[in-house]
């Protein structure tokens, strides 16, 4: 039982190290694409940008990140910008093809910065001009949000048109993508539990049933998931109880580098996050491209 | 006897090997950070150059406008005759620095030619200068947190050794002054 609760908290702190950095910038929040800390933005506006986005990202891999803050609490706009966009990360990692929207109220002031891989189609001047034309007319006179929407709708064309990418299959994309990410997280959760399970020593009877009782609430939940995504939650329940069964009864030695497990189980946490709708970045690389502007 | 003389002979060899693994290890982390560095050098080079290239364009945009303002535009085309000619990346960024100077001053006369500022071509010049030289400042912060990553490693025990060894030297810091972070030029439209 000590072994038990000692691995339980070497997961615990494997999880916490995870935890992404204090910056004095803001963090993603669990919507990703859309951070309204200054909370200027409409649900209808935000829920737009969110969906355009699943799907380019599904088709594309770009992320077209929108932020609005309070304040930029004393930095340069360019500098927190910069920040900003290399903690978020937009965009995948080999296309390099993020965007972030940045809008700093107390400053008046806007910014497009552009990731590496885009800067030939969203090139500087061309940023300046969105936003010249789409949105400072709109900031200037506090509409905020309308000002945002139309700035995004510009930007996406062009990122859209960079890839080809046909903005009318939107609807379909967009439902496939709900799906992968249920699938995605429901398979998370089940792996987290695997491996939680296979890294304790389970030779002595009790911990065979510790464990599979583990396992046998682990895939209840699943089976209520699955029956949302249209799946029977009986059989996902009958095949998962003697999958279970075997794995706690028959695999009794410890897997091998169980301090791995405690890396593996982290990963899937982040990823199981995934399933209250939080996102993140790709991992795409910024070098300081885009325009800024005072309003 | 013997097994002692094995097993003595059989100890070395394993810690010379795992000592070999570590130091290939070791001198592979550094080669990757050295890497680092010259890549980043050869960004700002990119940049600077880029930068460069984009004067030609405003000078003939601007030249139309304002036959009056000669002087700053011959600051402005010897400050860019000294980039393009200079030898080392270090001379092009002083240059760099007095083209940033005076396209500032640029900046400033422009208030008097409305019909220049609003030109389509003239903003879209400017977000690419100020865009370009904010990809200068990043490349080049880059660069210095590269160059510290690397001196830190080869001075910090055990990679010292090996840096030691393979007369790795520590790298300069590049133009550290941040006066030319300032000059980037913000296309205000406040009437």
């Amino acid at each position: 039982m000590k072994t038990f609760f000692s691995r339980l908290a070497i997961i615990f702190v494997a999880a916490l190290m995870f935890a992404p950095n204090v910056f004095a910038i803001v963090k993603p929040t669990e919507k990703f694409y859309v951070n309204d800390y200054a909370d200027l933005l409409s649900d209808e506006t935000e829920a737009f940008i969110m969906d355009s986005n699943l799907s380019l990202n599904q088709a594309t891999g770009a992320q077209i990140v929108v932020v609005t803050v309070p304040n930029l609490e004393g930095r340069e706009l360019e500098d927190y910008s910069l920040e900003l966009a290399r903690s978020f990360a937009a965009g995948d990692a080999e296309k390099n093809n993020g965007v972030v929207m940045l809008l700093a109220l107390e400053e008046r002031q806007s910014r497009i910065e552009v990731g590496r891989g885009l800067e030939g189609r969203l090139t500087d001047g061309k940023t300046g001009r969105i936003q010249d034309e789409y949105m400072i007319p709109f900031y200037k006179d506090d509409n905020f949000d309308a000002g945002m929407l139309n700035g995004f709708k510009a930007v996406y064309a062009e990122v859209a048109a960079e890839y080809n990418f046909d903005t009318n299959i939107q609807g379909e994309a967009q439902a496939t993508a709900d799906e992968d990410d249920t699938f995605a997280t429901l398979f998370g959760a089940k792996l987290m539990a695997a491996l939680f399970v296979l890294s304790i020593d389970r030779r002595k009877l009790y911990k065979k049933i510790i464990s599979f009782v583990a396992l046998e609430i682990m895939t209840v939940i699943a089976s209520f998931a699955a029956s949302k995504i249209g799946f029977s939650p009986i059989v996902v329940l009958i095949i998962g109880t003697i999958v279970n069964f075997c794995v706690s009864w028959f695999l009794d030695e410890p897997a091998r580098g169980t301090g791995r497990g405690g890396h593996y189980h982290s990963g899937g946490w982040s990823s199981g996050g995934g399933s209250s709708g939080g996102f993140s970045g790709g991992g795409g690389s910024f070098g300081g491209g885009g325009s800024s502007r005072s309003f | 006897m013997n097994k002692i003389a094995l097993f003595i002979i059989g100890g070395t060899i394993a810690v010379l090997a795992l000592l070999g693994i570590a130091g290939v290890s070791i001198s592979n982390s550094i080669v990757t950070l050295e890497e680092k560095v010259d890549s980043s050098f050869s960004d700002i080079d990119v940049q600077l150059q880029r930068r460069a290239d984009l004067v030609p364009n405003l000078v003939s945009a601007v030249k139309g406008y304002m036959s009056h303002e000669e002087k700053i535009i011959k600051d402005i085309t010897d400050a860019r005759e000294r980039m393009v000619n200079a030898s080392s990346v270090a001379e092009k960024d002083a240059a760099n620095n007095q083209l940033s100077s005076a396209l500032q001053s640029l900046n400033v006369v422009v208030e008097n030619y409305p019909d220049l500022k609003s030109s389509q071509n003239f903003i879209n010049l400017q977000d690419e200068l100020a865009g370009t030289e904010n990809r200068i400042s990043v490349a080049r912060k880059d660069y210095n947190d590269a160059v510290k990553a690397y001196n830190t490693k080869i001075k910090t025990f055990p990679a010292s050794i090996i840096a030691g060894m393979q007369n790795k030297e520590k790298k300069e810091y590049f133009g550290l002054s941040d006066e030319s972070k300032k000059d980037v030029p913000t296309v205000d439209f406040n009437e």
